[in-house]
This record gives structure tokens, C-alpha cells and sequence, in this order.
């Protein structure tokens, strides 16, 4: 293929921007994509592939997947381009294949494993195409950029290339039925005996049978409509799991043992994840990675070696008192709901610290809150939960909600300085949850440092 | 008293569900109608003092057209009856005479409105909306792939004091034509504009109608206001 002067140009643009800003020692993430793609808009056309791409996408647990795979392929000595460093629109991709390629344009590596933000396939697919893509779920996002599950499915559907083996989640019968005719392998996670199902949450984004509109009837709902579902009228039913989880115990330490039915075999994995959520996720690289050639024994070791970046929830425990740090996205629904559900299953008695707001959002006009309206801010509706505190300034609209999601009125407290929540608890309680959304770590560091403060004066 | 729910399992994106648990509480002796895709909806037979249908996808709107098409002359007569429909999102759209998609084909809708919706399937359309009802101030957001098209002069549901209208060049917000109101403000409507609601509730024939958490759903309407007329908004 003839390159233009202009991707020649771009290029070394792009490996200057990536040396300026070594030199003021800041991380090259998304600027020196984007110097590349101002200059060259289909610079991912011209530039040379790695020969083997993993491509991970998916509205929950792409980051988790994507750094478990790439852990485990660089313990397994494969060195792999790679976006963790955090850019997973075309920028970002732009600029880690723009790294490891040579002023020619070839690239470094051979293997290569890249976080693809939904959305961004119209702009990524039509000139990377991976060899494995693995679809995590498809569940209800931000309305304002993602509008709803239909709307990403069509674009996947529409992006991925005919060629990518797909791995697809089996409990998600939205995703699962991504490009139909593409070579797929199924992962899922079987009911476990005594699991505590979540069949109650306010968001099912699918609720009829794809094919004749008729009620789907589910044998099980793990969260959200994440589960397994057969028609009630027509034979549609969820796919097979190719790999599927048969049996899983969490251990104290944040652990699970894992047992993945495979072909007739069972195969035991301890993994570092601490709920089901990352059991999904550990499963999903499982079956990427042997999709890839990776044989049993080199998962399962590197498996032992590797942890989950734990700024996604932090335990900090002061004179007997714990305080709980969880992230959850805001304008999400369900990664909040996912919030509220962990505080809920946690039988101590608890304050919950809610740091919602979203300043960016509120910026520009009023922030925008009917997501609200689909986070299970029931499931905080229970005994062990003794006060929930809203900071910010939106705490009139979170008061109401709470109070129609049922909370005595008596445990809601509001406090508009962010700042100050921490005055507000029940020190009685053993645990303090702070939730938080993404963009307020700040706020949520200021929160437990006066916690801290408070629990040691308390002595 | 009947509240019917249309087709809750499609209409129910954009915090939706907010309204209908929130009506609920402000009308504790209602009776509450779950209308789902292979039912035939009570407003046919009369039996609905208000219908509510919230925001659904696209392929969505394709299937309610297809249910509610036989029921045309049976909404027309409830809409002329005063009977109170009170639809949100984009679900106004199945009444009009038709969607138009983005490689140029006309879906056909009820016709019941002389109206036709434009996707612009790659333009998300999002803004705070402040208009004006009546003697009331509605806050609320919009978050939407469609515009509206055609003179909604005379039967407008609210006109605009900050966003947009039926489409870019409007200032003039939805449909109303009796008890029909048509908006493409979304989720939580009633939850977020108790005045509103309270007047829903009067033509429900609630008698002195306050909503349920009066006081705390007033001091959040009012933050809003006031955030809303004093801080310089732009539309993202």
C-alpha cells in the first residue's frame, strides 16, 4: 500500500509529541494521537498492525479484562503494545501503536492487546482488525453519550470485522448475539448452589425474545438481565458455555477458587477476584487467552502472580472501624446499582457516604440526574445500613429519590459542602462506605482522611 | 382510579421508571395497569383514566407502531374524551405521521399528529430544558437522536425559556391537544416538577392533589429553578 506524505508526516509528529512530553515527564496518552490524527485522519490505515491483536470492548469490565490478559501474556513472556496506560478511543489507540512502531511505520511487536471503547469502533474497526475480540456485556451506560444498549450493539454489529473470532459472554443475550455469522467461543458462569441472586434490580435491558417479541422467561438473573433466559413462546434460548464456570468460592482474602467446565473437563483456577462481577471478568480472559494458544497450566499459574488495581475499592481500618472505599461510576445505573448492592450484602451495621456529584456535567447548565431514577437505591433500603449521607449539591434531588426507593426518612442526612460529610455519621457503626464517582477522588480522599481523623480521636 | 403503563419493557431508558413509582405514591388508591407488547391496552375498552408511555429505542418505536396501529380510531376517541395521556422520550413519535431515518425511509407512524420526527442517529442531541406551562415553570432534560417537524403554534405543550423546542429552530416544546401531552423531556418529569404533577393529579379528580414528599420534592424543584436562571447554561 502506498503511503501519502502526510502519514510520513503525522508520524513524526507523533514520535516528537511522544519525546516533548518524556521530557516534562508526562505520560504520553492521548496528545500525540491526536497530533497524528489531525494531521492524518486515516493514519491507522497506513501504519503497520502487530501481527496478532486481542481487542477487548464491552460496557463493564474492559479495563479489568484487558490488564488480566496482558499480565498474564507478558508473564508468559509475549511483550505486547498495549493501551493500559488509559486511552481507549482512537487517540489513545493511535498513540499506543504509534509507540511501538519504527519511523518506517512497522511496528515493533508482534502481539498486541487494546481496551476499545464501544463507540470508537466506527473509527477503529475499519482499519485494526483483531484477531480475538472479547465483548464483555452490553448494559444500559451514560444516556447522554452512549443513548442506550441498542443503539452500541448496532454499532458493534455494524464494526467488527467479519474476520475476529469473537468470545462472548453467554449470560448477556444482547452481546451474545453480536455478529452472528462470526466464528464466537461462549464464556458464562453457571447458577452456583447458595449464590445470592439479584433479580430485583430496576434495569432488565432486555426483556423480550429477540426473535418473536414474546416475554423471555430467565432460569436464573444473576443482576440486570445477565443471566440465563429461554423464550416463553419460540425455542430461542441463551447460547451454550464453551467455558463455564461450574463452581466458585470466594476466599478472605479477596480471592476466588473457580472450577471452568471445558470440553468434557474441569479446570481449577484461584484468581484474584473478590465478587462476581470480576468473576466474569477473570472468566472472560480465561477464555480469551485459550481462544489465543495459552495452554491451562500457563493461565493458571499467572494467574497466582497477578492483582486487580484495588482503586476500585479500598478498606482502610482505624481503631476497629472500616472504612470502605467503592467507585462507582456515575451516570452508570448499573455499576452504581453494583455499589449499592455490595454495601447491601455487607451484614455490619454501616454509615454509607454517597459523593455523587458530577462537576463536570453541572458545568455547562444544571447536572442532569434522571439516571437516579434507574439505580437500585432500594437495596440500601435495609436494617444494617443505619445512615446514608449525601454530599453535594445535588443532595435535594438524591433526598427525594432515596425517600421514594423507600428509606426512612430519618437516616438520610445532607450536607451540600462535600467536604463536611464525614461530621455526619453514626460513629456507633463498625463500616463507613464512601461511594464515589469517578471524577470525585478527591473529595472521596478528603472524606477518609477526616474519617481517619475522626476514628482516632474517638480513642 | 386507572393508571395504564404502556409496554413498560421497552419504554423505560431514561430513568422513566422514576415517574411511574413516583405516581404511584401521589396516587396511593390508584389502580396501576402494566401494559405489555402482547396485551391489548385497557384504553381501549375505556378503562384508563391516564395512559403514561415512556422513551424507548428505535426498533422499539417499530414495534409499538405495529401494536398500536388497529387501536388508531380508539386513541383519537379517548384524546377527544379528555382521557389523560401523558407520553415522554421520543414516545410522542409513534403518533406522528412519520419517523424518518437517516438513510431517508419514512416509517410510517399512527398519523394521529401532523408531525414527522427526523434520526440523526450519530448526533446526540442532550440539553437542560426550563419552559413554561400554563403558571408553571417544567425543568427537565432531553437526550434524544430525533427533532420534530411541523407547526406546533396552537397545540404546544410548553414554550421554552432555555433549550430547545420541538426541534433546533423552535422554541415551543411538544404536543398538547386536551389531556394529550406530548414531551420529549424524559425520565423523571413528575418527579422533578411536583406543580406539574399536582396538576395531572386535579385532572385525575384529586381533590386539594400534593404530591408525595411534598416538602422535599419543592426544595429540590426550587434548587433547580434557581440554578437554572441565575447560572450562564450552555447545551452540551
Amino acid at each position: 500500500m502506498k503511503k501519502p506524505i502526510k502519514f510520513s508526516f503525522a508520524l513524526i509528529c507523533g514520535k516528537i509529541t511522544i519525546k516533548l512530553l518524556k521530557l516534562l515527564k508526562r505520560n504520553a496518552t492521548n496528545l500525540p494521537g491526536s497530533v497524528v490524527l489531525a494531521i492524518c485522519p486515516d493514519f491507522l490505515k497506513y501504519l503497520e498492525k502487530p501481527e496478532k491483536i486481542i481487542a477487548i470492548t464491552g460496557t463493564n469490565g474492559k479495563t479489568t479484562v484487558s490488564n488480566m490478559i496482558l499480565d498474564i501474556l507478558t508473564d508468559n513472556g509475549y511483550d505486547c503494545t498495549n493501551n493500559n496506560f488509559g486511552g481507549n478511543v482512537d487517540t489513545g489507540i493511535t498513540t499506543a501503536l504509534l509507540k511501538d512502531s519504527t519511523l518506517s511505520g512497522k511496528a515493533k511487536k508482534k502481539y498486541c492487546v487494546l481496551e476499545v471503547d464501544e463507540r470508537s469502533a466506527l473509527r477503529i474497526y475499519p482499519y485494526i482488525k483483531p484477531d480475538i475480540l472479547v465483548c464483555t456485556n452490553l448494559t444500559r451506560d451514560s444516556y447522554k453519550r452512549n443513548a442506550h444498549v441498542e443503539y452500541i450493539f448496532n454499532i458493534l454489529n455494524k464494526y467488527i470485522p467479519d474476520s475476529s473470532h469473537l468470545v462472548l459472554n453467554c449470560d448477556d443475550i444482547i452481546s451474545s448475539r453480536l455478529k452472528l455469522q462470526n466464528k464466537r467461543t461462549y464464556f458464562g458462569i453457571a447458577k452456583i448452589p447458595g449464590e445470592r441472586l439479584i433479580p430485583d434490580n430496576i434495569i432488565k435491558d432486555i426483556n423480550i425474545c429477540p426473535i418473536c417479541n414474546a416475554h423471555l422467561k430467565y432460569d436464573f438473573i444473576r443482576y440486570n438481565h445477565i443471566g440465563r433466559a429461554t423464550c416463553s413462546k419460540c425455542d430461542f434460548k441463551f447460547p451454550k458455555a464453551d467455558f463455564d464456570v461450574i463452581e466458585r468460592t470466594f476466599t478472605d482474602d479477596g480471592k476466588a477458587h473457580i472450577t471452568v467446565a471445558n470440553e468434557g473437563n474441569e479446570y481449577k483456577y484461584l484468581i484474584p477476584c473478590e465478587n462476581t462481577i470480576n468473576v466474569y471478568n477473570a472468566t472472560a480472559t480465561i477464555t480469551a487467552l485459550r481462544t489465543f494458544g495459552l495452554t491451562y497450566e500457563q493461565i493458571e499459574a499467572s494467574f497466582k502472580k497477578i492483582s486487580i488495581v484495588k482503586s476500585r475499592f479500598e478498606i482502610i481500618e482505624v481503631n476497629n472501624k472500616k472504612i470502605i472505599s467503592l467507585l462507582a461510576k456515575g451516570q452508570n445505573p448499573v455499576a452504581c446499582s453494583h455499589a449499592c448492592n455490595i454495601v447491601r450484602d455487607n451484614p455490619s451495621e454501616k454509615n454509607v457516604i454517597m459523593l455523587f456529584d458530577d462537576m463536570f456535567d453541572a458545568k455547562y447548565a444544571t447536572e442532569n440526574t434522571a439516571w437516579i431514577y434507574d439505580v437500585d437505591f432500594e437495596f440500601l433500603n435495609c436494617d444494617s445500613v443505619k445512615r446514608i449521607i449525601i454530599g453535594g449539591e445535588r443532595a435535594g434531588d438524591y433526598t427525594l429519590r432515596l425517600l421514594i426507593a423507600g428509606i426512612p426518612q430519618e437516616k438520610i442526612f445532607c450536607c451540600e459542602h462535600e467536604e463536611d460529610v464525614a461530621e455526619l455519621i453514626d460513629a456507633n457503626c463498625e463500616t463507613t462506605y464512601v461511594v464515589f464517582d469517578i471524577y470525585n477522588e478527591h473529595l472521596r480522599r478528603i472524606t477518609e482522611n477526616n474519617l481517619k481523623e475522626k476514628f482516632k480521636n474517638a480513642c | 382510579m386507572r393508571v395504564e403503563i404502556l409496554y413498560p419493557e421497552l419504554c423505560n431508558l431514561f430513568g422513566d421508571t422514576g415517574n411511574v413509582k413516583y405516581l404511584k405514591l401521589c396516587l396511593p388508591d390508584a389502580e396501576f395497569i402494566y401494559t405489555s407488547l402482547c396485551d391489548t391496552p385497557a384504553f381501549v375498552s375505556g378503562d384508563a383514566d391516564m395512559v403514561y408511555m415512556g422513551a424507548c429505542t428505535e426498533s422499539g418505536q417499530e414495534k409499538i407502531i405495529k401494536q398500536l396501529t388497529p387501536y388508531k380510531a380508539k386513541i383519537e376517541e379517548q384524546i377527544n374524551k379528555n382521557t389523560i395521556f401523558l407520553f415522554t422520550g421520543n414516545s410522542m413519535e409513534v403518533l406522528f405521521k412519520y419517523i424518518e431515518t437517516d438513510e431517508g425511509e419514512k416509517i410510517s407512524g399512527l398519523g394521529i399528529f401532523d408531525f414527522y420526527a427526523k434520526r440523526q442517529m450519530m448526533k446526540r442531541i442532550n440539553c437542560v430544558s426550563l419552559c413554561r406551562f400554563q403558571e408553571m415553570d417544567i425543568v427537565g432534560f432531553k437526550t434524544q437522536f430525533t427533532m420534530t417537524y411541523g407547526d406546533n403554534s396552537d397545540c404546544f405543550f410548553a414554550s421554552v425559556e432555555h433549550g430547545i423546542g420541538i426541534n433546533n429552530d423552535s422554541k415551543l416544546e411538544g404536543i398538547r391537544k386536551n389531556n394529550f401531552f406530548g414531551t420529549n423531556l424524559v425520565g423523571p418529569l413528575l418527579v422533578m416538577n411536583p406543580y406539574f404533577t399536582e396538576y395531572i393529579m386535579t385532572l385525575l379528580g384529586v381533590e386539594k392533589p400534593q404530591v408525595a414528599y411534598r416538602k422535599e420534592a419543592l426544595t429540590a424543584y426550587n434548587k433547580r429553578l434557581n440554578e437554572m436562571r441565575t447560572k450562564n447554561m450552555k447545551d452540551h
